[in-house]
């Protein structure tokens, strides 16, 4: 395994925040909150706070993933809701993290979903790549990683919140959800098991989305966006096998309104 | 019998007295259609009844063991029967229902099993429905009219009553419920199934609801009245699918379904009728795997068969399949309703080259079937003539501490000579389905 | 059973309404049509006036045709009795199959007169049809409550029916007493300022008919 070398350990602060506002007061305001990291072999997650606009009676869930979310129902009516999650924690443990999910997880996770799902595009790209000549899911995965810049830019503007990596690719330019979704389904056209994981990069900006590869029992996490493998900068929120079960928030109220929603998401040393 | 066929038009005028219609969307445009009825009867003999429902107990009772497994320790993926990729890629798998048991531990509470029977006598089965099957009310309300129209038919025919499929429904939802009122959730009136929704609810005392009346809060479901008040609700017959139950959980932008009842169902506050995530077990691919599951999780041979179906998955399939296009029925497995469904022999020359190129890149998309030489049914046509059509039986199979068969059915048939699609969807219509009890 | 929600209450009282405009437009149709054979062919002008609806007919066999069958007028007999179905329909669980036939029935009705003949004798069948409705929800619905929302709802139409119609002061008082009944025994929640007022007003010499309409409008609350 090449490119390994144990991260040096960094503690963080971060905070997310959502601020979102109603044109005019909405009631029956159902949301759910995906966006509370936890430990892992990587990252130790010392101290976290949540605040939701004044609202404290909310509950708690956990998915298959392990996702931990929080969510409630402001019957109420309002026309701001405030997130705010805040916290310390310590990354750079390890550069791996142990595969101890259920064992049908490895099977999910090589299968194409909706959105990574390929068409003529990605087959054609992934023959391209000719990745039979590497041997072992990482040398794969980080061929991967550093051939797609070639031949996919950044552009906030050019993909829709739901664009398949089928269609991201034939615009040929996206955001870190594109670049994560293209290097899924061209990992699964491998058989490699590959999931999706959202979280947070060192700096100011929103959240980020890369992509965690199974290589002999260890998951690897891998940032096509910035060509990078994923180290003491980065804190891991939540996975899944494509953007939708990462969803960060989630609605659904009554009310006839336009909604600004804006999200932040701060990192810094401590 | 004579006065049966004599009151046929009398029969069809009180069905759409009492509002017996199915809605349809034509050009955009949602109409309410009258279900046409014929009124000569589909007659099932005593005997033959036993073997059907023997037969049905035992493969309703299969496939919940099947969904118990799958979403669980999956023992039928890692002993081999089932290869994983009819799993995990199959559109009714969902994940966030991996690991949760149901209340009572049932998925399929209402299936709807299609069956068809062949010249030779037998009986096949056709596709599972596991999700929301519906037309149970159409039969129902048929034999009541009927019974009333006729009444010396029924007194001369030992004719199993099968008025009692509301009581059946009522003792399912009490069966699973975790304490509350029994609701039945539907899309709203402008839903195909909508006739069926509201009688259903009239007649098992269950309160109907569109979801606007209903709140999740702290993990518990609750039925809201004018004041305000709260009413804990623990059984849900939805009837809305699985995609737009819980736009928290699924389909986020969906507007029918309740905000976290999936979380109140996970901490096990709700039951839900039929069980979400059931759709993997009635998937068109996994149909071919039912006989060994019965075999595999009953030990017993399946007492009612598939029709002969082949998965262009396996080679040695994809080749009979290429080899016998013409004479084999085509099915997507993503599709429903009786689309999606193709005659090998009804295509030209170039569909069937563009379709056998679709099937080769996608073969885990379909399954091919033999045609099955129909039995038909004799129908009235419009100047009184009796004809024959296609036609096939819903089985309705309800699971409480103990699965039961309807002693009745919603028979379906085309109304179009040449045609073997008898969807109400697609302008089919029904038969009563009589199960003589000696 | 018998949990009532906001919707529910919104579609029983609207269930109400609509069947008794159906009924009162209907029976005041005829009067009109009477009166439009000889001795005031224009009268429809009047009718369209007092029952407060735009008069778009412009002719009198226009009126004739398109008043009672247009499904596209939505002032239309037919298209006030569809309004009734569609709130019947999705109560069916509160106020039975048997209940709601009547109102199918009644729809029947207007589409038979339309391709029938005699048109106004036929379209009597409907009234028949709509008193077999109130028939059905006295003698079948067994909870008060949900009877008595459908009941203030056609009581608050019929006095508003009979103020615009301009109906001797007796009338109005007798229907008026009657709706308070229903009122109270509904639940529903309602301005009492209104029936006070309402109350003092009836004792007065002159009714003002256009007051008491206006107050009525805003009694129950939203």
């Amino acid at each position: 395994m090449q490119n390994e070398k144990s991260g040096t350990i960094k503690k963080l602060k971060f905070t997310y925040k959502l601020n979102a506002k109603y044109s005019s007061p909405i009631t029956h305001h159902s949301f759910t909150v995906m966006f509370l990291p936890s430990d892992t072999d990587r990252q130790k997650i010392n101290t976290l706070d949540i605040h939701i606009s004044n609202f404290k009676n909310y509950c708690l869930s956990d998915d298959n993933f392990g996702n931990k979310k929080i969510y409630g129902l402001i019957e109420e009516a309002h026309d701001r809701f405030d997130v705010v999650i805040s916290g310390a924690a310590e990354t750079g443990l390890d550069i791996k993290e142990e595969y101890t999910s259920y064992p049908f997880e490895y099977s999910l996770l090589k299968t194409q979903t909706k959105l990574t799902a390929p068409g003529k595009k990605l087959i054609e790209y992934h023959r391209s790549l000719e990745l039979d000549t590497l041997s072992g899911s990482y040398d794969k995965a980080l061929h991967i990683m550093r051939t797609l810049p070639g031949i996919f830019l950044y552009d906030t503007e050019a993909t829709e919140v739901h664009e398949t990596a089928e269609n991201a690719l034939t615009i040929g330019k996206g955001v870190c959800q594109d670049y994560a979704h293209i290097m899924l389904s061209l990992l699964r056209m491998e058989s490699i098991p590959a999931r999706y994981a959202v979280g947070m990069m060192l700096g100011e900006g929103s959240s980020h989305a890369w992509v965690e590869v199974l290589c002999n029992g260890y998951w690897y996490g891998f940032d096509p966006t910035n060509n990078k493998l994923v180290n003491e900068d980065y804190i891991r929120v939540s996975c899944g096998r494509d953007s939708s079960d990462c969803s960060v928030i989630r609605g659904s109220f009554y009310g006839c309104v336009t909604q600004d929603q804006r999200e932040t998401v701060n990192v810094e040393k401590i | 019998m004579k006065d049966l066929i004599s009151n046929a038009e009398t029969i069809n005028k009180l069905l759409a007295r009492y509002g017996v219609k199915f809605g349809i969307y034509k050009n955009g445009e949602f109409k309410e259609q009258l279900f046409p009825f014929d009124p000569i009867p589909r007659i099932i003999e005593h005997n033959e009844y036993i073997h059907l429902e023997k037969g049905l107990k035992q493969r309703v009772n299969a496939l919940n063991c099947f969904l118990s497994d799958i979403y669980g320790n999956k023992r039928i993926v890692t002993d081999g029967v089932i290869p994983e990729e009819f799993i995990y890629s199959a559109k009714g798998f969902l994940t966030p229902c991996d690991g949760v048991a149901p209340p009572k531990n049932i998925y399929s509470h209402i299936s709807g099993i299609d069956l068809v029977q062949s010249k030779d006598d037998n009986w096949y089965i056709l596709e599972d429905n596991l999700r929301v099957p519906s037309g149970a009310s159409y039969p129902m309300i048929a034999r009541e009219l009927q019974r009333r129209s006729a009444p010396d038919v029924f007194s001369y025919n030992s004719v199993v009553d099968n008025r009692n499929y509301a009581d059946l429904l009522k003792e399912v939802m009490d069966y699973v419920n975790t304490g509350g009122i029994n609701v039945i959730l539907s899309p709203g009136r402008y839903n195909a199934a909508f006739f069926e929704h509201s009688y259903l609810a009239e007649k098992t005392g269950a309160v109907l609801t569109t979801g606007r009346d209903i709140i999740c809060e702290n993990d518990n479901v609750y039925y809201i009245d004018y004041n305000g008040k709260k009413q804990r609700v623990g059984a849900v017959y939805r009837r809305i699918s699985d995609e737009y139950l819980d736009p928290m959980t699924f389909y986020e932008e969906s507007v029918i379904g309740i905000p976290h009842i999936f979380e109140a169902y996970k901490k096990g506050n709700v039951a839900l009728l039929n069980a979400p995530g059931n759709g993997v077990a009635d998937d068109k691919g996994i149909y071919y795997f039912v006989p060994k599951m019965i075999r595999y999780y009953l030990g017993e041979d399946a007492l009612l068969m598939n029709a002969p179906t082949y998965l262009p998955y396996y080679k040695n399939d994809m080749r009979y399949v290429l080899d016998n296009f013409d004479k084999l029925v085509i099915k997507d497995v993503a599709e429903a309703g009786g689309y999606g469904v193709v005659f090998g022999n009804s295509l030209t020359k170039e569909k069937k080259e563009k379709f056998i190129t679709l099937l080769k890149s996608e073969p885990r998309r379909f399954i091919a079937q033999e045609v099955i030489d129909f039995y038909d049914l004799n129908i009235l046509d419009e100047t009184g003539n009796k004809v024959p059509r296609k036609a096939d039986l819903r089985a309705f199979v309800l699971t409480n501490g103990d699965t039961k068969v309807w002693p009745s059915g919603l028979t379906r048939f085309s109304r179009n000579p040449d045609s073997f699609i008898v969807n109400s969807s697609q302008g089919g219509g029904f038969k009563d389905t009589w199960v003589l009890s000696r | 059973m018998g949990i009532i929600t906001v919707d529910k209450c919104d579609h029983l009282f609207w269930l109400g309404r609509y069947t008794e405009r159906v009924h009162t437009t209907l029976k005041y149709f005829f009067k009109s049509t009477d009166m439009m054979i000889d001795s005031d062919p224009g009268f429809y002008d009047e009718f369209c006036r007092k029952i407060g609806i735009a008069n778009v007919y412009g002719t009198k066999e226009n009126f004739m045709r398109a008043y009672p069958f247009d499904e596209n007028d939505p002032n239309s007999i037919i298209s006030n009795l569809n309004k009734a179905y569609d709130n019947a329909i999705v109560m069916r669980d509160y106020i039975g199959t048997e209940t709601m036939a009547y109102i199918q029935l009644a729809i029947d009705d207007i589409h038979n007169a339309e391709r029938g003949n005699a048109e106004i004798p036929d379209l009597m069948l409907s009234i028949d049809h709509i008193l077999a409705f109130w028939g059905c929800v006295n003698d079948i619905i067994d909870n008060e409550q949900i009877r008595n929302i459908i009941k203030l709802g056609k009581g608050i139409e019929r006095l508003d029916l009979y103020l615009s119609l301009g109906l001797p002061e007796n009338d109005i008082k007798k229907e008026y007493k009657r709706m308070k009944q229903f009122l109270v025994k509904s639940k529903m929640r309602y301005d009492e300022s209104i029936i006070y007022t309402i109350d003092s007003m009836l004792s007065e010499n002159e009714l003002n008919y256009l007051n008491i309409k206006n107050l009525l409008r805003n009694l129950i609350a939203k």
